[in-house]
């Protein structure tokens, strides 16, 4: 090691390169949204059909009746 | 009279009954027993306060799903009464009805022969016998649930409640640090005759009676008689390989989350499967609890620790994408808790280990399983209450993904209540004792507690073993 570095400075300028890429990358710029009508796959996924009357959203149950008419 | 068996081993009288084990079971067989004027002794394998030096001794090894074997139990005076909530409920006449399930029979005997002993064992756990059980809310959903009906007994701890009048009860003896080891059986191999005991320096004693009653629980009444195996190889009434088979337990499944649709209006709510309902489905019983979580709970020493980030994950609206490492419910969430009858089932069973402990015994070995028909009536309950709370206007149900997906191993849990490993049958071949508890077999030999229940219905098992053990009392007096 060059007699002009420290140990500490150069771990330190190890680190603060290695950690610049992954802080930039949190500021992602976002993507188009979709159009409503290409569904996504892992939204169907997410359906589950029960019986006649009821249908599962991730898991939450709900009547089919509300899926099409809205909540009264 | 109360004798240490450590410091005193000489037992030289012969008694009408011996009964071994003081939780629930014992203590009101020796009671009752004592009071029609047999002379009875009670050993108890621990001592009267608890120690982690007895409680080693609960050490079990467990191969199939996590029952918590050694925690679940206490090896003191009182038992596991000395730690138990208070829950109660009794059987109904549905849990005697004639059925097979997983090719076992239910039940050889009927409701109507534990009934007359209700009002008894509400008083033995300070319950009001006069109010019984009442439904704890008005009926909110469809036909497929009723408002559960339990009652709450303070918890009766059967040590600060029995003690004295067990030491001051003159025709009981009771032993405590006294350890069954072995069970002597006279030459028929029909009559036991005598029950050899240890204590903590190994010195052994004989105790002589007309009639033996183990009361031993779940896990510990099959161990001992498979460990009786010195005049007979494969243990104590155990002809057709029946002694430990049909461990159940109650399961304890986390079904899923809810919002209430008016937040101000209901809190806890508590939930009964209809006999319909379940006989329509072809499954078992269940009891599901509702209520709104007011705070993080963890268990263990490193609790502070995870209910800080448990926290962390609430207030980041992140909990459900931490489940996988532990499954927990935000304050303010809706959580449903189960309490789901298992089916018997020949594949859960307590063998013994190959590990022995201090004195020399195989220790258990416990392969809790629970079966397709189990699976089944989770599914199956789930999504009946799922529909129906929905259809009730009270709000929408989450479920787990285990619900609907079979694909998915369906998590679940315990509720320490350990049953069936010495089922009541008819038929030896079925089960370990006959209608009146006693071992096929043996004349003299008879098992009390939920170890004999041939079904384990959706209640907490209190209640129905002490019903038990006062029928038991009056066909044996």
């Amino acid at each position: 090691m060059p007699k002009t570095t420290t140990r500490r400075k150069f771990f330190s300028t190890l680190a603060l390169i290695t950690a610049t890429p992954v802080a930039l990358a949190k500021h992602i710029i976002a993507e188009e949204p979709q159009p409503l009508s290409v569904m996504d796959t892992e939204m169907l996924e997410k359906l589950t059909h029960i019986d006649s009357d009821f249908i599962a959203v991730d898991g939450w149950v709900l009547p089919i009746k509300s899926m099409t008419l809205g909540e009264s | 009279m109360l004798f240490d068996f450590n410091v005193d081993t000489s037992i030289s009288k012969h008694y009408d009954v011996c009964i071994v084990g003081t939780g629930p079971a014992g203590i009101t067989l020796s009671r009752k027993l004592a009071k029609s004027g047999q002379s009875v002794v009670l050993l108890e394998a621990g001592g009267l306060e608890y120690s982690e030096a007895s409680q080693e001794f609960y050490e079990c090894e467990s191969i199939g799903h996590n029952a918590w074997p050694k925690f679940t139990r206490l090896r003191y005076f009182g038992g596991t009464s000395n730690h138990w909530s208070g829950r109660c409920r009794p059987f109904e006449s549905s849990d005697f009805e004639a059925q097979t399930i997983n090719g076992l029979p239910g039940w050889p005997i009927s409701y109507t022969e534990i009934e007359p002993y209700l009002k008894e064992a509400m008083e033995i756990v300070d319950l009001d016998s006069d109010q019984g059980f009442q439904p704890l809310h008005a009926p909110l959903l469809g036909k497929s649930f009723n408002s559960d009906a339990f009652a709450k007994s303070p918890p009766t701890r059967f040590r600060e409640k029995y003690l004295s009048e067990i030491e001051h009860q003159k025709n009981i003896d009771c032993f405590y640090n006294a350890t069954a080891i072995d069970l002597n059986l006279d030459k028929s191999h029909q009559f036991a005759t005598k029950i050899r005991l240890s204590n903590v320096h190994n010195h052994h004693s004989t105790v002589s009676a007309s009639k033996f009653i183990l009361c031993l629980g779940g896990i510990e009444t099959p161990r001992f008689l498979l460990n009786c195996n010195t005049q007979i190889k494969d243990g104590i009434g155990n002809s057709n390989d029946m002694v430990g088979r049909c461990f159940m337990e109650h399961l304890n499944v986390p079904m899923g989350s809810f919002l209430y649709k008016d937040t101000e209006q209901y809190s806890n709510l508590q939930f009964f499967a209809a006999d319909e309902f379940r006989s329509n489905n072809g499954i078992g019983k269940s009891n599901i609890t509702m209520g709104i979580v007011k705070r993080i709970r963890s268990y263990g020493r490193t609790k502070a620790i995870k209910n800080f980030f448990k926290n962390i994950a609430c207030q980041s609206n992140i909990e459900d994408k931490v489940q996988f490492i532990s499954n927990f419910k935000c304050p303010g969430m809706g959580s449903i808790g189960t309490l789901i009858e298992q089916s018997p089932n020949l594949n859960s069973r307590v063998t013994l280990s190959k590990a022995k402990d201090n004195f020399g015994q195989k220790k258990a070995r416990l392969d809790w399983q629970i079966s397709p028909y189990d699976e089944t009536t989770i599914r199956r309950t789930a999504i009946a209450l799922a529909k129906e709370f929905n259809e009730a206007g009270l709000g929408t149900i989450r479920v787990a993904d285990f619900i609907l997906d079979e694909t998915i191993d369906i998590q679940y849990g315990h509720h320490s209540h350990h049953m069936g490993t010495t089922r009541m049958s008819n038929s030896d071949k079925k089960g370990v004792v006959d209608r009146n508890c006693k071992v096929h077999g043996v004349d003299n030999l008879y098992i009390a507690g939920s170890s004999v229940f041939a079904t384990g219905g959706a209640c907490n098992p209190t209640m129905p073993i002490i019903q038990l053990c006062l029928r038991l009392a009056k066909h044996i007096a």
